[in-house]
């Protein structure tokens, strides 16, 4: 029985209880042997003298209120590990994903000929792709994503969008300094020229083709040359 | 301490994405509009010399109006027209320019300058057996270019409606620009005839050349129509040359010209549809299903490739896209979110929506939203769209200026709308100067029924005289009875420089012409 419980009382016991109330007023000649020894050994104690430290007590309560590590850690103190544990978890997983995307850049597109398409285009389509063949470039992890794609109105498989730079001399471009400074600030392709005309000699006619490839059109014409390719001309 | 390091570490991360998007908007947040006329422009005093207009004399014959009225038709009429594509006979000639030589082209460069003498209208000056020998090895681009002008049709056939990506924007224009050096051709034969007394012949030229006009401005393409307007420029001033020659009357035959000569609006179309082309994924985000994985790379792409809009800069590194794409997401999803369920979308269906999706369908509503605003006053009139550009245009300044708030989703709109402003300006002066060519026309006609130049505009009951289609109001107009000259002022387009852009024209009557050179 804990000295903190109260003790279970029968009405006999409150007769003692009363009788003990009254044993305060009890002369020595009325105590029994087992209490006098008690007042005895109580007579013998003496007060111990305060063992707290005030100025350091209050020393370590400004203490444990900015530094809670410094005192021992008890279970009322676990949540001051959460905040510094949280950002760094969210920072290692962000340096981590970081990672993950600069090793995802290294995978270069990869150059895929394809075929022109040579079916005719649907009449009721009107976003088919144009058909004239081209070189295409097609990433290799967009074949895959095109999943469910099917709604959208997107190039089919293979006229994939191109990841190359767009250069400088884009529509774009071409429209804004047009609109802004004029035509004359674009720059008009010149032909290429190259060597000049030979005097007298006219650009090639059917005529002249065709003599040279296959002989005089004419019977009554004399041979110019042997025919030759057209290549050589 | 350790707290702020790692909430500032994570900080960082975010900023580097949130920067480069901020970065590009910043750019394209610049002003870009050039409103188009204002009829205040005309009663400002000069203040430099770039505020007086160029004053051209122009000594001119009484014209009666031809017999027939129609005699005169600057555009081939249907009946003289032969079944077929121009377009293919365009491109020859293109390729036998193409043929000749860089000496070639440098001689005709240094001769018809500033300095040069080939476009001349002094006959002293004019050296009339250069220009011939010169004209004479493009005799096969005429034929080509005649064969061309009297087809039925004229289609280029590019279909550009069908690109799609970055294609769209990398489809290469050279036969576009290609085409005025055909039209320079085309106006030097005829300044040639023209100088040489041969007016027929030179009419029929210009014929070509406003043919060359209407079937370059066909293109889809917004640089084409203003190829086909500058082309018609070119040959507006050659007409003025043979009006100043020759005693026939073009008043009805520029009447008689479809106007606009050029029709931009299939160009303005294409243009409004730009970002739907470039971006497939706009035109069906509201019903596409796609994964969150899918609209992710969907987005991410778009941001990456919004640098290659500017031309000719290192495409953004995949990683750094993806950074971004991630810091920009966090910044619209709300935004979008928000706004989407404002515009009646159900809040559970946005709130199951992917982020990307989300996204997508605010861009595409604000884009389209905003590309609307602005092409819509082109189906106007000049002087209906000259009132109300103010308000769209200051819509779209606040618009650019508010980029960073997320409101208009990706800032597509502030990188792909062309220069508005500047279309209709161009589109308006065309206008203006044919207004301007009939006006003198009508002068002429007035002139050789009365005798004289009329004190006011009012007074020519002849023909109708046209009203300046930039102010809605007639040219300004004065006559001098004591010198016998009248000047008409063709004022600038707004914020325009008088000096490149407005005329002066003080008319006078000539003497009855003398007989025409014999020709050579």
């Amino acid at each position: 029985m804990s000295r903190h419980e109260p003790e279970p009382r029968d009405p006999q016991d409150r007769e003692l209880t009363a009788a003990e109330l009254t044993a305060a007023n009890l002369t020595p000649a009325e105590l029994t042997p087992e209490l006098s020894a008690v007042e005895q050994q109580l007579a013998a104690l003496a007060p111990r003298a305060a063992r707290v430290d005030r100025d350091r007590l209050m020393f370590l309560a400004g203490a444990a209120s900015e530094q809670p590590s410094v005192l021992p850690p008890r279970a009322g103190q676990r949540s001051h590990w959460l905040w510094p544990t949280a950002t760094g978890v969210l920072a290692a997983t962000s340096l981590g994903l970081a990672v993950l995307l600069a090793l995802r850049d290294a995978r270069e597109p990869q150059i895929v000929y394809l075929p022109a398409p040579t079916e005719t285009r649907p009449a009721e389509s009107p976003v088919s792709p144009k058909p004239a063949p081209r070189e295409q470039v097609v990433a290799t992890d967009e074949a895959a994503d095109r999943r469910g794609d099917e709604g959208s109105p997107m190039p089919a498989a293979g006229v994939a969008r191109s990841r190359t730079s767009v250069p400088r001399e884009n529509y774009l471009q071409v429209r804004d300094v047009a609109l802004r400074m004029g035509l004359d600030a674009l720059a008009v392709p010149r032909s290429s020229g190259g060597a000049a005309a030979p005097e007298g000699s006219d650009l090639p006619t059917y005529r002249s083709l065709m003599q040279a490839a296959f002989g005089p059109v004419d019977a009554s014409e004399p041979a110019a040359s042997a025919p030759r390719e057209f290549s050589q001309m | 301490m350790r707290i702020r390091l790692f909430l500032g570490t994570g900080l960082l991360l975010f900023a580097c994405g949130w920067g480069c998007p901020t970065a590009a908007s910043a750019q394209a947040a610049e002003p870009r509009e050039t409103p188009a006329a204002d009829a205040s422009a005309m009663s400002k005093a000069p203040a430099n010399p770039d505020d007086v207009p160029r004053t051209i004399p122009l000594t001119l014959l009484p014209a009666a109006e031809p017999r027939p009225a129609l005699r005169y038709r600057l555009l081939p009429t249907i009946a003289e027209r032969r079944p077929g594509n121009a377009a293919p006979m365009y491109y020859r000639a293109m390729l036998h320019q193409k043929e000749l030589p860089q000496a070639y082209w440098q001689e005709r460069n240094e001769n018809t300058g500033e300095d040069g003498t080939w476009m001349s209208t002094d006959p002293a000056v004019f050296p009339a057996e250069k220009v011939r020998a010169w004209l004479d090895q493009q005799r096969n681009v005429m034929n080509q270019i005649r064969e061309a002008a009297y087809r039925e049709t004229c289609d280029w056939d590019m279909r550009i409606q069908d690109l799609r990506g970055m294609e769209t924007i990398q489809y290469l224009l050279h036969d576009m620009q290609q085409a005025r050096e055909l039209a320079r051709t085309i106006q030097l034969e005829a300044h040639y005839q023209t100088m040489t007394g041969h007016y027929d012949e030179a009419f029929e030229t210009l014929r070509l050349g406003y043919q060359l006009a209407r079937d370059v401005g066909q293109n889809q393409f917004l640089i084409g129509s203003l190829v086909g307007i500058a082309i018609n420029a070119i040959m507006n001033q050659e007409l003025l040359h043979l009006i100043e020659r020759t005693d026939a009357n073009y008043y009805w035959a520029i009447v008689a010209m479809p106007d606009p000569l050029v029709n931009m609006r299939q160009a303005l179309e294409f243009e409004a549809n730009m970002p739907f082309q470039i971006y497939p994924f706009l035109a069906d985000a509201e019903t596409a299903e796609r994964t969150a994985d899918e609209w992710r790379r969907l987005i991410v792409d778009c941001i990456a490739t919004m640098q290659d809009l500017e031309g000719g800069q290192t495409t953004m590194p995949r990683w750094q896209a993806e950074l971004a794409a991630a810091a920009m997401s966090a910044k619209l999803y709300p935004v979008a979110k928000e706004a989407l369920i404002a515009e009646g979308m159900d809040a559970e269906k946005v709130e199951r929506m992917p982020v990307g999706q989300v996204i997508a369908i605010h861009t595409a509503r604000i884009t389209r939203a905003t590309f609307d605003d602005t092409f819509k006053l082109s189906f106007l009139s000049a002087e209906e769209a000259n009132r109300r550009w103010k308000v769209v245009e200051d819509r779209l300044r606040a618009q650019r200026q508010d980029v960073l708030s997320g409101q208009s989703g990706i800032p597509l709109a502030a990188i792909l709308l062309p220069a508005i402003g500047a279309v209709r300006t161009a589109e308006t002066r065309m206008s203006r100067d044919r207004a301007a060519l009939q006006t003198i026309e009508a002068l002429r006609m007035h002139a050789a029924v009365t005798g004289s130049l009329p004190a006011k505009l009012a007074d020519v009951a002849v023909v109708p005289v046209p009203a300046n289609p930039a102010t809605g109001q007639p040219f300004s107009y004065s006559y001098d009875a004591s010198a016998k000259n009248a000047t008409l002022e063709i004022p600038q387009m707004h914020n325009m420089p008088a000096r490149h852009d407005a005329r002066r024209y003080v008319i006078e009557l000539a003497a009855p012409p003398a007989p025409p050179p014999a020709p050579l």
